[in-house]
């Protein structure tokens, strides 16, 4: 039994990917009339959401659902918002539109040769591949040692990126935000 | 690419020593296993569904695909959860759930609907060449690598293996718990909007005023 070379960087790109969080992609989506739209299949993590240049507000969604049930706590309903169920994105008030958003994606299949992550990304790709690579062959405790490693250096490529991320934003002026 | 679970499987299989331990059917019954717990417990796979209330009608089928619930919303309110087993005391609102019903409190006196979020049970897969469902990501199908093994070597016993096992087992827990947060968190930016929980005390007078009154 042999495991494809490939299916391995698959594997370890995309888990690479949702625990570091640094591959952005920008999209369009269309919002029917009631509201709801499908989100991208490669989304992680929504970031942002927009309708031209304005910010939709995010909803927890027990608060969008409590508002759908009745009218009990109907008091708030400013501007638009939304909020997610499932793999849908729904939006207050409703109406077609097309929104613009930012997400944190899931890298697209790579075939071991061609990586969408570099820098220390990629690195842990590569260390990732190894260690269940290890895992795998029978040599769990060196297997172990190397997800552990695995883990604490995800946890600071990911932190690097956030600091990063609040640098940038502190340039921007609070009116741009 | 491979199917999903084939990968799995052939990751289970390379280099094992114990080529028995991963035979196809005892494989993929211990993937419907992971598959299912790991759904249940992190509750990925969200559904909505509404409930018409009757009439003095308190009990209620729960969906076939019902793992666990998530919210329970009436007329603008999310209802709490209530004990079985203190659902019946007066002046208690909210919902329970037994068996594979739901129960609202007090026995609803008008029509009305409930809102019921839930977590749902993937559809089992069939074979070896089944998929996961979409909500279920990618980046999580390698717990059920950990699953297996954790399984099958408790199952076989020996200090190795129960060693083993137990870091297997750590592995696929902590998986869980990330697939949890992943879900729950997949729009990490949204704030209590219309219920803050500063709020809920005078939500909760507002729902029972007899206690309130007290």
């Amino acid at each position: 039994v042999a495991v494809a070379e490939s299916d391995r960087f698959v594997e370890a790109e995309t888990r690479v990917a949702v625990d570091t969080l640094v591959f952005e992609k920008k999209a369009t989506l269309d919002v029917d009339v009631d509201g709801f739209a499908t989100l991208p299949s490669d989304l992680i993590y929504l970031e942002g959401l927009y309708s031209e240049t304005t910010p939709l507000d995010p909803l927890l969604l027990e608060d969008y659902l409590a508002f759908l049930s009745g009218p009990g706590m109907s008091g708030y309903i400013g501007d638009s918002a939304y909020t997610i169920l499932g793999r849908q994105l729904r939006v207050i008030p409703t109406g077609a539109r097309t929104l613009t958003l930012f997400y944190w994606a899931r890298p697209p299949e790579t075939d071991g040769v061609t990586f969408t992550l570099s820098g220390p990304a990629l690195s842990l790709v590569r260390h990732l591949k190894l260690a269940y690579q290890e895992l795998d062959r029978g040599e769990p405790e060196v297997g172990a040692m190397e997800i552990a490693q695995y883990e604490l250096d995800a946890r600071r490529v990911r932190r690097r990126s956030r600091e990063k991320r609040a640098f940038h934003d502190s340039l921007r002026s609070p009116l741009a935000r | 690419m491979n199917t999903p679970l084939r990968y799995l499987l052939e990751r289970l299989r390379v280099g094992s020593v114990e080529p028995e331990l991963w035979g196809d059917d005892v494989v993929l019954g211990l993937f419907n296993e992971g598959y299912r717990d790991a759904c249940e417990r992190s509750a990925c796979l969200q559904a909505l569904t509404t409930i018409p209330l009757v009439i003095d009608t308190a009990e209620y089928a729960l969906p076939s695909d019902h793992a666990r619930t998530l919210g329970v919303f009436y007329n603008g309110f999310p209802l709490p959860e209530l004990n079985v087993s203190s659902a019946f005391w007066p002046e208690q609102t909210g919902f329970y759930g037994y068996d594979d019903l739901i129960g609202i409190a007090p026995t609803p006196a008008s029509d009305g609907t409930v809102y019921l979020l839930y977590g749902r049970y993937g559809t089992p897969f069939a074979d070896l060449d089944s998929t996961f469902e979409d909500g279920f990501p990618l980046e999580f199908y390698y717990l059920l690598v950990h699953y297996v093994r954790w399984r099958r070597w408790i199952e076989q016993g020996g200090a190795q293996h129960i060693t083993q096992s137990r870091w297997e087992r750590d592995q696929y827990d902590q998986g869980v718990g990330r697939l949890r947060r992943y879900a729950r968190t997949l729009d990490r930016s949204a704030e209590p909007r219309f219920i803050s929980p500063l709020e809920r005390p005078r939500l909760k007078a507002r729902l029972h005023p007899s206690v309130d009154a007290r």
